[in-house]
């Protein structure tokens, strides 16, 4: 009798997904999965995270492993390039509302367009991912890009270590006031293990 | 070689008082108003968009320019309105509702508005409701309307249909753009016009009036 061995799967993901992958001990539970992270930084050149996410899918292709895209629609169109590939993804529009789930997601928003999302990454990198690209040390940049911003909401992730006086620094150099907001894993891993 | 080589160096590289020298210059020299704005400036501003979707300059090299055009701008407008040039059409625009993103909309509006046309800006947020509402009060020939969030694109045609139901929608040409857009969204969605970036919002928008 020959025995089949399962068809290894792997998770492509944005980097800022790490930290509540290895918390749920997503690599014990299922030893066929294997994972590939992508900087985050790539989100404010679209282009560029196309190429790198095709990339690590095609590389996965020729593995012959089942392709699961851990991302928001941070590429244009990017559901549809994932079905064009045979890709599943994980649906969501941002790496915010797979944290908070959709519903609370949708509250926020519906509350007022003027909400700038933060997570533990991106207060950790803002220099590098929004200060220097954008040149936001200049006042007049600054104005230009978070003039009609009202308020900065941290979605809080168990996993994350404590920011709080980071995200408020953040908040007084953009002149916002600040919200925190706590995600658990449940939204994501429910989203996760459908797929896996 | 363009005789405004200077004048589009110095937008391009957003240096204002090179450019604001520049443009005064072209004035005292006797050059078309139109002809500086459109072989001088717009050329310049088709050069930087170019550039970004190259990726060769981001988004701060982008707004230097852009503010480096309306600089020159303000010397060449008062010309434009002693001038004999009338409007070459109305166009109301706005980031749809719940998208902040204005950066591409204001480029796309200052292009239309140095190409002739009278743009009234509506900001962003704009829910169907506003755009409907702008639309009866100021009787545009285009409605422009620019989303750069997935999660807002669906605002799009939720506009158009109130447009439809305020029975308007057969007096204006609709036009959509924004990084997420493409000319097939703009077709499901029955809008009339689609522009990848500001250089092709004006070439659509000269289309939709008909001229060239
Ligand atoms: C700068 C930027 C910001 C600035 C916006 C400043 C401002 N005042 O506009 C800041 C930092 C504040 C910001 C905020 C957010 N952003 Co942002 N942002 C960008 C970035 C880096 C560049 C956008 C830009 O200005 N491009 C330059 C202009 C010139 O290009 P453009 O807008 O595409 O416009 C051109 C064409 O599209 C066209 N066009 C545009 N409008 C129209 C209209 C018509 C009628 C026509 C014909 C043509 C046309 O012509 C323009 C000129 O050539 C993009 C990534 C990218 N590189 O595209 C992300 C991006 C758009 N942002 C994104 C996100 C998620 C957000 C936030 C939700 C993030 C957060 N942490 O909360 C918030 C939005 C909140 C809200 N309610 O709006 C995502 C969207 C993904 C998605 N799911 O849709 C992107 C794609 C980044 C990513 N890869 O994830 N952002």
């Amino acid at each position: 009798m020959t025995t089949k061995t399962a068809k290894r799967t792997r998770i492509v993901a944005c980097g800022v997904f790490k930290p509540a992958i290895e918390h749920l001990r997503l690599a014990n539970r299922y030893p066929n999965l294997r994972f590939t992270y992508l900087p985050p930084v790539l989100h404010i050149t679209p282009q560029k995270l196309e190429q790198h996410l095709l990339r690590r899918i095609t590389a996965a292709q020729r593995k012959d492993e089942r392709i699961i895209c851990l991302y928001g629609e941070c590429i244009p169109d990017l559901s549809n390039v994932c079905q064009y590939q045979g890709v599943m993804k994980v649906p969501g529009h941002s790496c915010y509302e797979m944290l908070l789930g959709n519903e609370r997601f949708e509250q926020f928003i519906d509350e007022t367009a003027g909400t700038y999302f933060l997570e533990k990454d991106l207060i950790i990198n803002f220099r590098e991912y929004c200060i220097e690209p954008l040149e936001l040390d200049d006042e007049e940049m600054r104005d230009c890009y978070f003039q009609h911003y009202r308020k900065l909401l941290y979605v809080r992730q168990p996993t994350d270590p404590d920011l709080i006086s980071q995200a408020h620094d953040l908040a007084d150099f953009l002149e916002l006031s600040l919200s925190v907001s706590d995600a658990d894993y449940s939204h994501l891993e429910k989203s996760l293990i459908r797929l896996i | 070689m363009s005789e405004f080589k200077a004048l589009i160096e110095a937008v391009t590289k957003g240096d204002i008082s090179k450019a604001v020298a520049e443009t005064q210059k072209a004035i005292d020299a006797g050059g078309f108003i139109q002809a500086i704005i459109d072989e001088g400036l717009i050329a310049a501003m088709d050069e930087v968009g170019d550039n970004f979707s190259k990726g060769t300059i981001f988004v701060p090299q982008m707004l230097r320019s852009a503010k480096t055009m309306q600089e020159c701008m303000k010397l060449l407008e008062p010309l434009l309105k002693e001038g004999d040039t009338s409007s070459k059409g109305k166009v109301i625009i706005g980031t749809v509702k719940g998208d902040l993103h204005d950066i591409g909309k204001n480029l796309v509006a200052m292009m239309m508005e140095g190409a002739g046309f009278t743009v009234t800006d509506l900001g962003v947020d704009v829910s169907p409701e506003k755009f409907v509402q702008k639309a009866q009060e100021v009787e545009p020939d285009i409605v422009a309307i620019s989303a750069l969030l997935s999660t807002t694109m669906p605002a799009m045609p939720q506009t158009i249909e109130a447009l439809q139901k305020a029975g308007i929608r057969d007096k204006v040409k609709v036009i959509i753009g924004g990084a997420p857009v493409t000319a097939k969204y703009a077709q499901e969605i029955k809008a009339d016009s689609y522009g990848a970036d500001a250089g092709s919002a004006v070439t659509e928008a000269k289309k939709l009036m008909g001229i060239s």
